[in-house]
């Protein structure tokens, strides 16, 4: 993928994105994200921002005043998104606001507070449309080892959480076994880029790395948005399918979606 | 925000009620503020660029702005537009090496918007840890950005430089409506339509080039010696103060010591400089640029280290000492005259050196795709490397390891990443752009061709320069020695002090210090340990010449090559030991360094200087084995380990301190195993001496 960044990106990370770990600057939270996103009919309309009658376009959506003004003082960040943009496409990611065409329309369909308003990734952005099993240990406790054959056999990609130790185990077996594996992580996505075994897999087109948070800001914060990313990224069908392999009484429905993930591994 | 306050602004900063903007000023002022836009304004030096960028941020901090971010490429120039922007009301703070201490409370000032303008260098913006520490908090902050000397983010631009290369790919990315201001003196279409590309829809604003007080005049002397004295003359005969630009920090030390020796108050300038009191270089180099600035000194003799941003109103003359690589890198650095006054001399002269010294850099400013190859494999094998680590499987210098590193640090998408002290590979394919190597070489190799019709031309010198950098307006110039058909200066040259020059290059020697610790693991025959024991030490020596110098150099060279060494040599080096090295100990005998390849070039010179010295000369050095070139050994570890175990010394030697004898010199290496072979068998200490250094210092 070429390394560039589309107006949308841009816009997107100007609301939304601190630049570096020690930016302590107040960004759209996803509710205010979400207000504006309905307000201008989708993030994919916020391109506009940057054509020079912001402000008069904001008015004409009904922003409140309190919440234009935040955006506009944002949009000032310019030089600084940048910097901070150079620094992280050096380093071979690549990003997709929520108004760009490829963003995923898993994560598209979500109300915009739900979905993260940036993706950062390595590998390849097409894998992110492509039909992946769920790795989530709330679902399925199978053998590593054998859930990844089992992913593998249904010539289907796994998506999971990097960060978690059962979902990071599958994802390695996959990797393993020649498969192809959606890695999310709420971690630092050029760390994970430099492991040895991950950067192989990426750069032979076997892996993809997703986080909603800008490189190198590896805070233990809680991840807003990437239990969001990795149930968006899946295909519900082909996870159920492959459950109903292992635990027959068990199904995903039971499970909330967006609760009670332990990400002490 | 309208002229008339802008204007108000102007009169504000330059303490002067009737003053109007110059042609083009306001137009740049309002393209940055009220259309928020890029602009490139090419305007020659001393036309009020910087005017433009604080009364714009002015204009914009009354708008509610952030600060604006000034990358400029010299501490001096960043330190005087501190002072120039009080005169606009404008705080402004410079953040570099020099003021690492302030660094928080000014990123504290920066947050709390005590700050209207920041200075800070390229090197330092690429920095890291800068970027991280210092840049990273404020990033949001900042307003505008402006770009001084904006040609150098162009692959066209004179000089390639990978601070740029990363400033170009920031500039990339700045979104549509943030105000960027790039401004530049020297730059032709070709550079103007690369910087277009680059970032995009950036508005152009160009003005006159020509530089109305300074008189152009070309000298061609072949032999340093013959210009070296032309310039000592020279100098003594100008009343103000002035630049002679060299091409390597070697000429530079070595001119400057000439001029002072001549009575002439000149210092040496270039980047790395050191001088005693003065740890950092950086202050060595600010204590210097203020004493030009002051007239405290009468010249500098500097590399292109001084190029950009240097202002000094009444600097009078610019001399290149050897030519420099392009007419616009040469219209840069002339232009450093006659900004303030009404009359500037600029001579270029030129020596059969140059050409040389030009190739070199061609050859070595980019890695081969062999080598890139080979490291990023290495680091494939890994999870990171330090440098020091990586010198061990590459026969290669470290400080040309950390070039190719830099180099492949600053491609975007980049292969390497750097944690720390460890370089780690990014899961980037990377495949070196040779088609642009090739490319960008190519052009290096026209511009440099243009300069040799600049030199030979009968034609306005200014016009030449000026149609080279595409300025419109090119009517001649009436000043240049072309022009008024008779030269702008006294060409005659002193042959008594030619021959003074030619003496004082023929005593250009050098200390010859060799290393006291070694790589580790690469002496397993001899067991050399890390830390050379102090018994072991040679003591410091002495070379003669620099490979092929106006000195004894090109003596050296036509010995080697026609496998004997002159005469004149032997008593050179007499001379040198004899008259002018003040030994610690005296030798009572001497030997030398053989080679199975030179046979008895070196023994034979040894055994002559011995007898001229009246030394005893004993061969007791022995090469046992064949080994690879020593020069093909590029770093520290491959060129120990390519001698381990190929020398041996007879056991029955004499006692007493010996003069060890070798005609070339690189690393030193063969003579610090030597030395330590000889202590091992019973000699006194060791006093190494070696014709001429290869190193292109």
């Amino acid at each position: 993928m070429s390394i560039s960044l589309t107006i949308n990106s841009q816009v997107c990370l100007l609301l939304t994105a601190r630049f570096s770990q020690r930016d302590s600057t107040k960004v759209l939270s996803p509710t205010e994200w979400g207000t504006l996103c309905r307000s201008m009919g989708g993030a994919e309309n916020l391109d506009c921002l940057l054509e020079g009658r912001a402000e008069a376009v904001l008015r004409d959506h009904v922003l409140k005043e309190e919440l234009l003004q935040q955006v506009l003082s944002l949009l000032g960040r310019g030089v600084g998104l940048a910097m901070a943009s150079e620094k992280w496409l050096r380093s071979g990611v690549w990003i997709l606001g929520a108004g760009d065409p490829e963003y995923p329309r898993g994560l598209r369909d979500l109300p915009p507070e739900r979905s993260p308003p940036v993706l950062f990734g390595y590998g390849s952005v097409e894998m992110l449309e492509q039909s992946a099993v769920l790795i989530d240990q709330r679902a399925c406790r199978a053998d590593t080892a054998d859930l990844a054959a089992a992913v593998d056999a249904m010539r289907g990609s796994a998506v999971g959480l990097l960060d978690m130790r059962y979902s990071r185990e599958v994802i390695r077996s996959c990797l393993n076994i020649g498969g192809q594996v959606l890695g999310v992580t709420y971690k630092d996505l050029v760390s994970y880029g430099s492991v040895a075994e991950l950067r192989q897999a990426i750069m032979n087109g076997s892996m993809t790395i997703v986080s909603s948070r800008p490189p190198g800001q590896n805070d233990q914060r809680p991840a807003v948005y990437e239990e969001t990313i990795v149930y968006g990224l899946s295909d519900m069908a082909l996870t159920e399918q492959l459950i109903r392999n292992y635990n027959p009484q068990e199904s995903l429905r039971d499970v909330p979606p967006t609760e009670q993930l332990d990400f002490d591994f | 925000m309208d002229k008339q306050f802008a204007l108000q602004c102007l009169r504000e900063a330059l303490s002067n009620p009737a003053a109007e903007f110059r042609q083009g000023q306001w137009e740049a002022i309002d393209h940055v503020v009220n259309a928020r836009g890029k602009l490139l304004v090419v305007q020659r030096t001393g036309w009020g660029k910087s005017a433009v960028y604080f009364v714009a941020t002015r204009l914009l901090r009354e708008q509610g702005m952030g600060p604006t971010i000034v990358v400029s490429p010299l501490l001096a120039l960043m330190r005087n537009q501190v002072e120039a922007a009080r005169g606009l009301s404008l705080n402004a703070v410079t953040i570099n090496s020099t003021n690492q201490e302030q660094w928080n409370d000014i990123i504290a000032g920066i947050l709390e918007d005590a700050y209207d303008v920041i200075f800070i260098s390229p090197e330092r913006l690429s920095n890291e840890f800068f970027a991280e520490q210092v840049l990273a908090p404020i990033a949001s902050r900042l307003g505008m950005l402006v770009i001084d000397e904006a040609h150098c983010i162009s692959d066209w631009g004179h000089d390639f430089r990978p601070d740029y290369r990363r400033l170009v790919n920031v500039l990339r990315y700045v979104p549509p409506r943030t105000p960027v201001l790039g401004t530049t003196a020297t730059a032709n279409d070709r550079v103007v339509n690369d910087v277009r590309s680059q970032l995009g829809d950036v508005e152009i604003q160009r003005g006159s080039l020509i530089r109305e007080s300074l008189s152009l005049e070309n000298i061609v002397l072949k032999d340093q010696a013959s210009r070296m004295a032309w310039l000592a003359d020279f100098i003594k005969t100008q009343a103000g103060t002035g630049i002679v630009y060299v091409l390597t920090k070697r000429t530079a030390e070595s001119v400057a010591e000439w001029l002072k020796q001549n009575g002439i108050k000149a210092e040496p300038y270039y980047s790395g400089v050191q001088l005693p009191n003065y740890l950092e270089t950086n202050a060595c180099r600010e204590y210097l640029e203020k004493k030009l600035l002051t007239n405290e000194v009468d010249v500098l003799v500097a590399t292109v280290a001084l190029g950009m941003g240097y202002d000094k109103p009444d600097l009078s003359f610019v001399v290149h000492f050897q030519c420099p690589g392009s007419i616009v890198g040469y219209y840069q650095q002339v232009g450093r005259a006659g900004r303030g006054i009404d009359k500037a001399i600029g001579v270029l002269m030129s020596g059969s050196e140059d050409s040389e010294i030009h190739e070199f850099f061609r050859r070595t400013a980019f890695p081969d795709q062999q080598t890139v190859k080979r490291l990023l494999n290495q680091l494939s094998r890994g999870d990171g490397y330090s440098t020091r680590q990586l010198e061990g499987y590459f026969n290669m210098t470290q400080s040309k390891l950390q070039g190719i590193m830099k180099f492949l640090s600053v491609e975007n998408p980049s292969p390497v990443t750097k944690h720390q002290t460890k370089w780690k590979r990014t899961p980037v394919a990377y495949q070196l752009d040779e088609e642009r190597i090739e490319r960008l070489t190519g052009q290096r190799e026209l511009e440099w061709q243009e300069i040799q019709e600049y030199i030979s031309t009968t034609d306005c010198l200014m016009t030449f320069l000026r149609t080279a950098l595409d300025d419109p307006g090119s009517e001649p110039c009436g000043r240049c020695s072309n022009c008024r058909g008779k030269p702008v200066v006294d060409m005659k040259v002193d042959k008594s002090l030619v021959m003074a020059a030619q003496r004082y290059l023929r005593h250009s020697e050098m200390e010859l210090v060799l290393a006291k610790q070694t790589p580790k693991g690469a002496f397993v025959q001899y067991e050399i340990p890390y830390s050379i024991p102090r018994n072991q030490r040679a003591r410091t020596g002495r070379i003669l010449s620099r490979w092929g110098d106006a000195g004894w150099g090109g003596l050296v060279k036509d010995g080697v090559y026609g496998g004997r060494f002159a005469d004149e040599l032997i008593e050179a080096a007499a001379e040198l030991y004899e008259q002018r090295w003040k030994k610690e100990v005296t030798p009572q005998w001497l030997t030398c360094i053989p080679s199975l390849r030179s046979g008895e070039l070196v023994p034979e010179f040894a055994s002559q200087l011995a007898a001229r010295l009246g030394l005893r000369f004993a061969n007791v050095i022995h090469q046992v084995k064949e080994h690879a070139p020593q020069r093909e050994q590029v770093n520290r570890f491959y060129r120990c380990q390519n001698l381990d175990g190929v020398f041996e010394v007879d056991e029955d030697i004499p006692g007493g301190p010996v003069l060890l004898v070798d005609d070339l010199v690189n690393s030193g290496w063969t003579l610090t195993v030597a030395s330590v072979l000889l202590r091992r068998h019973g000699s006194g200490e060791v006093l190494p001496f070696a014709l001429a250094s290869m190193g292109i210092g």
